[in-house]
């Protein structure tokens, strides 16, 4: 919260907005830096994260590439596995970060192995 | 000399057997460009000769076709039963018959004044569409001259009269311009055949092509663990062990218990068999699972 | 032994009778002659009707100069007639026993109809049945003239090659130089342009009707005219209209009586009267039909109808080069010309006809097999078979594994799964010591 606060003040007292965008990135890469510098499981979350865009990313090449989307379900079924191991991902290193009111850590990653499985059953099942 | 008078009145006779004489015939047209064209007398010579077709530019042309029908030398004065012009093609039975405007000539009252108007814009649209088609065939437009008595109003060696007397041809720059509106009525015949056309089979891209690139997503893998390793994200300090040991054991070997059976499902398993097995092996999962991650939640 | 060949003779006695059942017409032969004595003698059409004794027909005659003459087409909704010849009537009294609801409803019924009019008579009744089919008789006074034709008595004759117009009525092909004579009161009709008429008789080009007024605008000219006209409508009842009655009469009988024949055949169903005694359809590779094996999309069928024709006394196989099968599903989906295949084995009366090999539609739905053959002068067969052509069950598409291009999806949800299954482990194994402080430092705030 506390980052937050402080680049609104820095709106403020800026006048070019370039310098004011950099700064505002700066400051969140700092601020990201120092989030992650010292927590593992963050650093697991984002790459694997990461590594998801990229293959979403090469699928979407691969059908740009042949100019075909034939087995059509057989893409979103690679698609979504990857937009939604990701959004589930999100939402695990956001109740890390900031946990909900009565939800344990646990609980949270338990539930996120049960979203998983489940997403992973519907994409196979898709893919035929 | 009554001998000779005698034969020369026979030789009228025969040369004249046709007792309709049509003097002064005449052709005039619309297009103001184009002078009146005179056909002269229609008599056997004119019947006998092949006539060349007039070129017509227009198909609103009006044409007119006037004669002085001469019916001295007839046995009927009045103006003949039948007295009509044919116009169309005869050849595909497409003709529509024009009745002419007959006036008594001021002079002689045996002579009659016949005018048709060929209208080709009225012309029916089936005549139209084979004379102005562009085809190898060429259809002139014929207009055929009828005039005809009945027998006992016709002198002995009096005929009745049909014959082509002219023919029009439309150009081709008319025949290009044509906007052609005819159909074809509805006859009972075989139809055109008819073979539903699929759609192309989907093309598949060269396997090669897909195996680079299913190679390539592999080796993302491959650089998720480079990377996970490389950025110290992976430290095994927080193993479970002692009493939590056997419980997250079930808890992975029942994640990868139901990604196996997930996997033997999409090669072929039943879908009731599968769930069967997961409702097996979920139940486990779950409540050793629940066991593990309780136990284990200050370490999370 | 004895009663076997019992057996036999009476086997054959039956089939003969069958036969001789037949061998009239192909739908019966009650035939009804209508006709006023006060506008021509019957006696000089017995050369006709010896005709019509002779192609088995069984005659009634009402004479209506009688008024007292009822006239009862049908019975309690049953024809009692299966043939009407409408000789030209005088008078009004009979428009209402005979007027043209009453014949269309005949018709429709499946009764054939020969009309017949003549100048002299203006039959009302007859001439708006006639009128309704898109025959427009001339009307009374206005009779058909050629100048041209060199006789002298003033009878109308046209020869077969000029006049004739349907070559499948007109059965004799070889006396293309026959003339007819249709006497001297004759009316031309003109004809709607319907494809249930079927022109028989054109007049010739120099012919004209025109009636006893003077500069009076002619009803036909030239070959607009007809003569003789038939219609067939869709229950493959047929009428006839004539134009002449002295075309019918002793006097010109053995001039016309070729055409009168092919006329009386036509018109009372003896001939091109065609039938479907088989249809069938079904897969091509392993012969099964559809009840044993339901159709779906891109299956190979294959169609074949077999047809009989009737020839006067038995059915013959019909052969034929344009009878085209459709697969339907409201618009045509195929249209296949059917290639004959020889006597079909199961009815040797028939020819057997099929469309080969082809591939159903990649659309599932009701589809109708259809084969409906309407030719002028031939009696219409319309047979339909609604069958249901299904969709690709879910496990009759080809598997992912077997198209190359889902390689690439199946490795990425094989390598995200296996991943996940790494990050479970590696998340459980991997402290998170400075993430409490995070979050202590959250709940403070």
């Amino acid at each position: 919260m506390a980052p937050v606060i402080q680049k609104k003040k820095s709106v403020a007292s800026k006048d070019d907005i370039q310098k004011d965008f950099m700064e505002a990135i700066n400051l969140s890469i700092s601020s990201y830096k120092s989030q992650v510098r010292n927590n593992k499981k963050l650093r697991l979350i984002d790459i694997f994260a990461t590594m998801l865009v990229v293959i979403g990313v090469f699928q979407t090449a691969f059908v740009g590439l042949i100019q075909d989307n034939y087995p059509f379900n057989a893409f979103l079924a690679g698609f979504i596995i990857c937009v939604g191991q990701f959004v589930l991902l999100m939402c695990l290193r956001l109740q890390l970060t900031h946990p909900f009111e009565g939800i344990s850590k646990s609980k949270a990653f338990g539930e996120f192995v049960v979203a998983s499985l489940i997403l992973h059953f519907t994409c196979l099942h898709f893919i035929n | 000399m009554k001998f000779l008078k005698s034969v020369t009145l026979l030789t009228t006779a025969i040369s004249c057997a046709s007792a309709f004489i049509i003097k002064d015939a005449k052709l005039t047209f619309q297009d103001e460009t184009r002078e009146a064209m005179e056909l002269g007398e229609l008599d056997e010579a004119y019947r006998s000769t092949e006539l060349a077709p007039f070129q017509i530019k227009d198909t609103e042309e009006v044409i007119g076709f006037k004669f002085k029908l001469d019916l001295s030398k007839s046995k009927s004065k009045e103006i003949p039963e039948q007295l009509s012009l044919l116009v169309g093609i005869p050849g595909k039975n497409l003709e529509v018959p024009i009745v002419p405007k007959v006036k008594d000539s001021s002079k002689n009252n045996k002579i009659k004044l016949v005018s048709f108007k060929v209208d080709l814009s009225t012309l029916p649209k089936s005549i139209l569409h084979y004379a102005l088609s562009q085809g190898p065939e060429t259809n002139e437009i014929t207009a055929t001259l009828i005039i005809a008595n009945e027998k006992k109003n016709l002198a002995r060696k009096e005929v009745n009269l049909k014959f082509p007397a002219f023919h029009l041809e439309f150009t081709n720059l008319t025949k290009k311009l044509y906007q052609d509106d005819f159909e074809m009525p509805l006859r009972y015949g075989k139809k055109e055949e008819l073979a539903h056309t699929f759609p192309p089979a989907p093309k598949t891209a060269d396997p090669t092509i897909s195996l680079l690139f299913a190679g390539i997503v592999l080796m993302v893998n491959m650089f998720l663990y480079m990377y996970w390793i490389n950025f110290d994200a992976i430290s095994f300090v927080n193993m479970p062990s002692g009493k939590d040991f056997l419980p997250f054991l079930g808890f992975i070997g029942s994640i990868i218990g139901c990604e196996l059976i997930f996997a033997s499902y999409y090669l072929g398993t039943g879908i009731f068999e599968t769930i069967n097995c997961l409702a097996i092996v979920a139940p486990v999962g779950l409540i050793l699972g629940t066991k593990f991650l309780r136990n284990f939640t200050q370490r999370i | 032994m004895l009663g076997l060949r019992y057996i036999q003779c009476f086997l054959l006695l039956l089939c003969s009778i069958i036969v001789n059942v037949h061998a009239k017409s192909a739908i019966g032969s009650r035939t009804l002659i209508v006709f006023d004595d006060r506008v021509d003698d019957l006696s000089n059409y017995s050369n006709f009707f010896n005709l019509l004794k002779d192609h088995e027909f069984d005659i009634t005659t009402l004479e209506l100069s009688d008024k007292s003459t009822k006239i009862n087409l049908f019975e309690k909704d049953t024809r009692l007639y299966d043939n009407l010849i409408l000789f030209p009537v005088k008078g009004k009294l009979y428009s209402k026993q005979l007027a043209a609801k009453k014949l269309i409803h005949f018709n429709e019924d499946g009764g054939n109809i020969l009309a017949l009019t003549i100048p002299k008579v203006s039959s009302d009744p007859i001439h708006l049945y006639l009128n309704q089919l898109g025959i427009y008789p001339s009307p009374r006074t206005q009779s058909l003239k050629d100048l041209f034709q060199d006789s002298n008595n003033n009878n109308l004759q046209f020869t077969a090659k000029e006049s004739i117009e349907n070559k499948i009525i007109y059965s004799n092909e070889n006396a293309e130089d026959s003339i007819y004579n249709f006497g001297d009161s004759v009316s031309a009709a003109l004809l709607d342009n319907r494809e249930q008429i079927i022109p028989l008789l054109k007049a010739s080009r120099t012919s004209f009707t025109s009636g006893n007024k003077t500069r009076e605008i002619n009803w036909t000219d030239g070959t607009q005219g007809y003569l003789i006209a038939g219609f067939q409508n869709l229950v493959n009842a047929r009428s006839l209209w004539l134009g002449s009655v002295q075309f019918l009469s002793n006097e010109h009988f053995k001039q016309n009586l070729d055409l009168i024949n092919d006329l009386i055949q036509w018109n009372f169903q003896e001939k091109n009267i065609i039938k479907v005694t088989n249809v069938n359809h079904y897969h091509t590779e392993s012969n099964l039909s559809y009840d044993e094996l339901p159709y779906k999309v891109t299956d190979n069928i294959t169609y074949t109808i077999s047809l009989s024709q009737w020839d006067g006394s038995k059915w013959i196989p019909f052969i034929t080069d344009d009878l085209q099968f459709e697969l339907r599903q409201v618009d045509p989906y195929y249209r296949i010309t059917m290639k004959p295949q020889g006597v079909s084995p199961i009815d040797p009366q028939a020819e057997l006809y099929s469309t080969g090999d082809f591939k159903l539609p990649n659309r599932h739905g009701m589809f109708t097999f259809l084969t409906n053959y309407q030719r002028s002068g031939l009696s219409f067969i319309h047979q339909s078979d609604v069958k249901a052509i299904r969709h690709l069950a879910n496990d009759e598409y080809p598997r992912s594994f077997e198209i190359p291009n889902a390689w690439v999806y199946l490795a990425s949800i094989a390598t995200v799964i296996i991943s996940f299954i790494a990050f479970v482990l590696f998340f459980i194994a991997t402290p998170a010591s400075v993430s409490e402080g995070v979050t202590t430092a959250k709940k403070t705030n």
